[in-house]
């Protein structure tokens, strides 16, 4: 598999006045070449640490990291103009405009000014690329650092919790971008802890917890891998038909007035309750999320807690 | 937003849109041009023009022939006075005068052989240049304006370069920057140098502003002929513009020293902070206190003074058994151009080694 990006037991120490604090311990990962690949975890993963490891900001203790094969941060001038990042909120200087924020950039690289038109009419911010950055919305400087990563026409983009503070639109808005630029078999890469965010976009998942790689490979497989199937059961007499699974082999649970039954065979059901005379008002299979998943992998590692819960809610589909 | 407008391709070749970044002196003509954008640009130049404003208005006060005629008054007054005193004071007051003055002398050329007090002519009338009664010479108006100016160019450039990187920290840009040029000490080298030529304009628009306008004060100025007035001896040697020139470099130094500082501390605040605190502690109460002001020429000051002024005198309090005595010692300008040499390889060097290894955050 060619990789975008690829780190080898990458680990950063900070020492804070408490005393030590591993933010990064051993991390493993790979970012396939082309498509969005969702980068998950809660807050204080480790997730912004490693971005800034990868883009040569701070430096690791050990390990090693490579974009599009050359090791970083000693070989990061010969890849850096292939990658526009966004680290965390926008920054830029508030008193001057967008253009002029733009322009500058621009000229680092040799990028003509017809470009800076391009990106700001991209983003549409074409009409306030005059007026002063600390005047701009949230989202609307949040457009301007995607803008500043386009000056570039990179082939990786690293997005940093990039909807932090939008509104749904926003959301939307940057959703579509990241959709777009994989579409375009550009690779980016996105940092989140709202994991369902993530999951509308991502066609690849690396998922962190205290600094180390829990899981990763495509959303589907991480999906499919995590565990038995669920169904949602509603009967009319769910003490008699929780007698009549567990009987039939079946792990049943109470939610409420409705049941939970672990199996990879939902037809199963029905033909046992039929047999009984009981009939189903409701069979919906629950289907995994990533935000499940992250959870029963945290507790699978004993990293579980109520600060590393996850933000989104558990979705159902039809069945 | 569609997904078409959202992310257009670059039309340019390939080549074209990574031309491998731009050459050194194009990342200064960056750096340059953030710098003239900022607001505190813009204020260090109006504060140069009303610094200028108001030591040309100094000058004009100083040399309109109202002020001469004046002076020339209070001459008149004071020989007069001097000629009055000298016929009711008697030979033993005269001859113990002299004999203190000697006395001076003598301690005085004890670190300064060439030291002459003039005793035998301290009975003699004050000479018309004591009262500022001169055809005032204009490269020396100038140079005077100029010479009290190093202080405040040198700290506007310092000031200016200083907040100039500490903003990139303090607004997360640098971060940001990064990201377009990793390489991290020609970054820092880029910004030390737009800081270092930022604080040489600063200088010579002001001198220059300086110049153009004390010129015109002082030929406006002109006293009558009839005045007969002598011409003013020129308080140093040197040319014009080569003390012009050290100026120059002091500021544009002062523009290093707050770049190379403002990389390290990484805030304005902090900066200015530490420049007040040595100003005050070191300057102000160690560099006077200690060792009678013996250590005054390891300080800034007075080796800027002994640089721009082509040595710079300093004074000493010396104590025996007789009593204490002030001597004027003096710093040369060799020892201020090394000394200024060294606190400025130093200094780049630590910031551009800080620059390199510290995080980015």
């Amino acid at each position: 598999m060619d990789v975008a990006v690829r780190t080898v037991n990458l680990r950063k120490t900070y020492w804070t006045r408490g005393g030590r604090r591993v933010a990064v311990q051993g991390l493993s990962m790979s970012v396939p070449l082309g498509g969005v690949h969702g980068f998950l975890g809660p807050n204080g993963s480790g997730k912004t640490t490693t971005i800034r490891m990868l883009l040569g900001l701070i430096r690791a203790d050990s390990g090693t990291a490579e974009v599009f094969g050359s090791p970083v941060p000693g070989n990061l001038p010969a890849v850096i103009d292939r990658v526009g990042a966004i680290v965390e909120s926008p920054k830029f200087f508030p008193s001057f405009t967008g253009r002029q924020n733009l322009s500058l950039l621009a000229s680092a690289i040799g990028t003509p000014n017809a470009r800076i038109d391009e990106v700001l009419e991209a983003t549409h911010l074409g009409d306030r690329g005059r007026d002063r950055f600390a005047s701009y919305s949230l989202g609307m400087k949040q457009r301007l650092a995607i803008a500043a990563t386009l000056l570039k026409d990179p082939d990786l983009l690293i997005f940093d919790e990039p909807t932090n503070g939008l509104d749904p639109a926003g959301i939307r808005e940057v959703r579509d971008t990241m959709r777009s630029l994989g579409e375009q078999g550009k690779t980016v890469l996105v940092s989140s802890h709202i994991l369902a965010e993530v999951e509308h976009v991502a066609d690849t998942v690396s998922i962190i917890g205290h600094g180390a790689l829990l899981a990763e490979g495509r959303v589907s497989d991480i999906l499919g891998d995590s565990g038995s199937a669920r169904v949602r059961v509603t009967v009319a007499s769910p003490e008699r038909a929780e007698q009549v699974l567990e009987h039939d082999g079946l792990t049943v649970s109470r939610d409420g007035e409705r049941l939970v039954v672990t199996t990879e065979d939902p037809a199963a059901i029905t033909r046992a309750l039929a047999g009984h005379g009981l009939y189903l008002s409701e069979l919906t299979p629950i289907r995994a999320d990533l935000e499940s998943v992250f959870l029963a992998l945290t507790a699978e590692e004993g990293l579980g807690s109520e600060s590393d819960r996850v933000a989104g809610g558990a979705k159902e589909g039809a069945a | 937003m569609t997904n078409q407008t959202m992310v257009p391709a670059d039309p340019r070749p390939r080549a074209q849109v990574r031309p491998g970044g731009i050459s050194f002196i194009g990342l200064v003509g960056v750096e340059l041009r953030r710098l003239w954008w900022r607001r505190l640009t813009k204020v260090a130049i109006v504060g140069v023009i009303a610094f200028v404003g108001l030591a040309t208005y100094g000058v004009y006060e100083q040399t309109n022939p109202e002020a001469v005629a004046q002076r020339i008054d209070s001459y008149n007054s004071m020989v007069a006075e001097m000629k009055q005193q000298q016929q009711s004071m008697t030979a033993e007051d005269k001859a113990a005068q002299i004999s203190g003055c000697r006395t001076d002398e003598a301690a005085q050329k004890a670190v300064d052989p060439s030291a002459d007090f003039n005793c035998e002519q301290v009975f003699g009338p004050p000479s018309p240049e004591d009262f500022g009664l001169t055809n005032p010479a204009t490269d020396e108006l100038i140079r005077g304006v100029a010479q009290s100016a190093v202080y405040l160019l040198g700290f506007l450039s310092f000031l200016l370069a200083a907040s100039f990187i500490a903003a990139e920290f303090s607004s997360g840009s640098m971060g940001n920057w990064l990201t377009f040029q990793p390489r991290r000490l020609r970054v820092a080298a880029s910004k030390l140098t737009a800081s270092t030529i930022a604080g040489a304009l600063l200088a010579v628009f002001g001198l220059a502003l300086t110049a153009l306008a004390v010129s015109g004060v002082a030929t406006v100025n002109r006293p009558d002929a009839s005045l007969k007035l002598p011409e003013a001896l020129p308080s140093n040697p040197e040319p014009l513009a080569l003390a012009l020139l050290r100026i120059v470099a002091v500021v544009a130094l002062g523009g290093l020293g707050g770049a190379a500082i403002g990389l390290i501390a990484r805030s304005t605040a902090a900066v200015v902070g530490l420049v007040l605190g040595y100003g005050v502690v070191v300057e102000g109460f160690i560099a006077n206190g200690i060792g009678d002001g013996r250590l005054r020429p390891w300080f800034v000051s007075l080796n800027i003074d002994a640089f721009v002024q082509n040595g710079a005198t300093y004074y000493v309090n010396v104590c025996n058994a007789d009593g204490c005595q002030g001597l004027q010692l003096k710093n040369s300008f060799t020892h201020g151009w090394v000394y200024l040499l060294i606190v400025a390889v130093v200094g780049v060097v630590a910031a551009l080694a800080i620059f390199r290894r510290r995080d980015v955050t």
